[in-house]
C-alpha cells in the first residue's frame, strides 16, 4: 500500500518517494538571526526529511560578488545537492555584467533579488534600471526569485521572464491581480501566513505556479514541509509544489 | 503515525473577528478533528475571542465549550486588571479550579490591553500564580520585542515558581535574549511554533536540555503540523523529543496547586 507524503512525514520517514527541491535557501549566516546550522551542515537535515536539492543564493554576504563566488564554489563541490542562484547589488556592480558573469561563467541557474539588502528605493527612485536584468533572465531562461524590487508592471512587461515572489503564499490579493500572468509564481518560504493561505493560493493561481521554499537556515526544512502536507491539497498538487514545478523551471532532468 | 505523546500548549478555539468566516476561529470539534488527524493527544486551548471584545467573556465561553473534553485543558487569558475588567488575582484560583484550567496566558500586542510586558500591572496576579505554581504563557502576538529582557528577568527571578513559556510568531534579532534567559533561569521555556530556525531544537537541547522548548502550534493561525514535524524530524534522542512534545508541560501542569 502506498503511504501518503503526509503519513510518511508523521512517521518521521524521509520523503524519498517524492522529488523535493527547496527553492529558497541561503548560504552563510545572517546577522539578523542566529543560525547554528549552515552550508553543508544543512545536508544532514535535508536527508532526514528527504530534500533532494537546494537552490542556494549568496544574499547574506556583504559583497554580492563574493557571495556569488561562494555560491558557485559550493555548487561545484556539491553538484548533486546545490543549484546556484545569482545575487545582484546595484550599488556594488553593474547589474547586467555581474548577472552575465554569474550565468555564463559560473553556471548560475536562477537570480535572487532582495529589497532589504539592495535598498528598497534603488528601483523606485530611478537610481537603477532593472529592465535589462529582467530581459536577460527571460532570454536565458533564468527565473527570478524576488523579495521586493519586482513590481507587478515588471511581471506584465516581461511575460517571458519567470518571477517568483518570495514568501508569496500570503499575498493572495496581489496574486488575484496577477492571476492571468503565467510568469508570476510564489514560494512558500519563511512567512507567518495563516494555515489556509497555501490552499487559497492554489485556488487563485493553481498548483503549477507555487514553489516550495524554506528560507533555510532561517527556517527548518521540516517546519516548512508541514505547511504543504497539511494544507488539504491532493498528493499530485503537493508533489508539484514540493519539487516538480522547480524541476520544470530549472530544466532539471528527472 | 509517530510515537510521540503531543500536548499542544498554544492553540485557540472559538470565533474571532479578525478571521475570515468559518475558516478562522475553529470550534472544539474542528480542533479535535485536527488533533486526531495528526496524532496530537492533548491540547491547552484558549478562547480566541478573549483577545478582543469584552474582556472575560471568552474565558467563560471556553470553560463551557471544553466541559467534558478530557483531552482539552482550558487556558485562561489574563490581562492588566487596573480597571477591574480582567480576571483578578483574588478570583483566579476559583475560576481556574471551576473549569480545570492549570495555565494562564497573557497576550501582548498592538491591539491587546498590554502592548508591551509591564510587570507592575500584573504583579498581584503573579503573586497568586507563584503561590499556586501556575505556568504563564506570554504571547507576543506581533514580535518577540513585546517582551523586553528586563521585565522577563524580573518575572523569572521574582516569581520563581512560575514557569514562563514565551511564544512569538517568528524568529528575529530579539532571539539572542532567549539564550541569556535559558542560561540563567530554569523556569524559562520557549514555545516552538514561532521558533523555526534550522537546527534550533538540537542546539538548544544540547546547551540547556530538552525541557527548555515546549511544543505549541499557534493553531488555527498555523497548522499544528509545522512545529510537529520540527520535533519529529529533529536529530535528538527520543526522550528529548518526548520532553518537547509534551513531557515537560505535563510535568509543569502536574505541579500546579489547585
Amino acid at each position: 500500500m502506498t503511504v501518503s507524503l503526509r503519513d510518511a512525514a508523521l512517521r518521521g520517514k524521509p520523503l524519498t518517494q517524492a522529488l523535493i527541491i527547496d527553492w529558497h535557501v541561503h548560504l552563510g549566516r545572517w546577522l539578523l538571526t542566529y543560525s547554528p546550522v549552515v552550508d553543508e551542515a544543512m545536508f544532514a537535515a535535508m536527508e532526514r526529511v528527504g530534500v533532494s536539492k537546494i537552490c542556494v543564493n549568496g544574499s547574506f554576504f556583504p559583497s554580492a560578488r563574493e557571495g556569488n563566488n561562494r555560491v558557485a564554489e559550493f555548487a561545484r563541490r556539491f553538484p548533486e545537492r546545490a543549484v546556484p542562484f545569482a545575487f545582484l547589488n546595484p550599488y556594488q556592480n553593474d547589474l547586467l555584467d555581474e548577472l552575465k558573469r554569474c550565468v555564463e561563467e559560473l553556471g548560475m541557474r536562477g537570480l535572487k533579488v532582495h529589497s532589504m539588502i539592495q535598498g528598497p528605493h534603488s528601483r523606485d527612485a530611478g537610481l537603477f534600471d532593472w529592465s535589462p536584468v529582467w530581459e536577460y533572465c527571460g532570454r536565458a531562461g533564468v527565473p527570478v526569485l524576488a523579495h521586493g524590487i519586482v513590481h507587478d508592471e515588471d511581471i506584465r512587461r516581461h511575460p517571458g521572464t519567470v518571477f517568483v515572489i518570495a514568501h508569496g503564499i500570503g499575498v493572495g490579493l496581489r496574486m488575484r491581480g496577477l492571476r492571468e500572468c503565467a510568469n508570476a509564481y510564489v514560494d512558500t518560504a519563511w512567512t507567518q501566513t495563516r494555515a489556509s493561505s497555501l490552499k487559497e493560493m492554489v485556488e487563485i493561481i493553481g498548483g503549477e505556479r507555487i514553489l516550495w521554499g524554506s528560507d533555510a537556515p532561517l527556517d527548518d526544512f521540516a517546519h516548512r514541509l508541514g505547511v504543504v502536507l497539511d494544507a488539504g491539497l491532493s498528493e499530485e498538487e503537493q508533489r508539484k509544489i514540493l519539487g516538480l514545478n522547480a524541476a520544470r523551471l530549472l530544466r532539471l532532468s528527472l | 503515525m509517530h510515537a510521540l505523546n503531543f500536548l499542544d500548549c498554544n492553540c485557540g478555539v472559538g470565533p474571532w473577528a479578525g478571521g475570515s468566516g468559518a475558516r478562522y476561529g475553529d470550534s472544539v470539534a474542528t480542533l479535535l478533528g485536527k488533533m486526531d488527524s495528526l496524532g496530537i493527544a492533548e491540547a491547552c486551548p484558549y478562547a480566541l475571542s478573549e483577545y478582543e471584545g469584552n474582556a472575560g467573556s471568552g474565558n467563560a465561553e471556553l470553560a463551557e465549550a471544553l466541559r467534558g473534553q478530557p483531552r482539552l485543558h482550558p487556558v485562561l487569558v489574563v490581562g492588566p486588571n487596573a480597571c477591574g475588567e480582567f480576571l483578578s488575582a483574588r478570583d483566579l484560583p476559583a475560576r481556574m479550579s471551576a473549569c480545570g484550567a492549570r495555565m494562564a496566558r497573557l497576550p501582548l500586542g498592538p491591539f491587546t490591553a498590554m502592548k508591551e510586558l509591564e510587570v507592575r500591572l500584573i504583579e498581584d496576579l503573579l503573586d497568586e500564580m507563584n503561590l499556586r505554581r501556575i505556568p504563564l504563557l506570554i504571547d507576543c502576538i506581533a514580535s518577540i520585542d513585546q517582551a523586553p529582557l528586563d521585565p522577563l528577568i524580573e518575572i523569572l527571578s521574582t516569581w520563581q515558581n512560575i514557569h514562563v513559556i514565551l511564544s512569538f510568531p517568528k524568529v528575529e534579532a530579539g532571539e539572542r535574549r532567549l539564550f541569556y534567559l535559558w542560561e540563567r533561569f530554569n523556569n524559562f521555556h520557549v514555545e516552538l511554533a514561532g521558533y523555526q530556525g534550522l537546527g534550533m531544537i538540537e542546539d538548544v537541547s544540547r546547551r540547556f536540555g530538552g525541557s527548555r522548548i515546549i511544543y505549541g502550534s499557534r493553531y488555527p493561525h498555523f497548522t499544528p503540523m509545522q512545529s510537529m514535524l520540527q520535533v519529529i524530524y529533529s536529530a535528538v534522542e527520543p526522550s528529548v523529543k518526548q520532553e518537547i512534545a509534551g513531557g515537560t508541560l505535563r510535568r509543569v501542569l502536574g505541579e500546579v496547586v489547585s
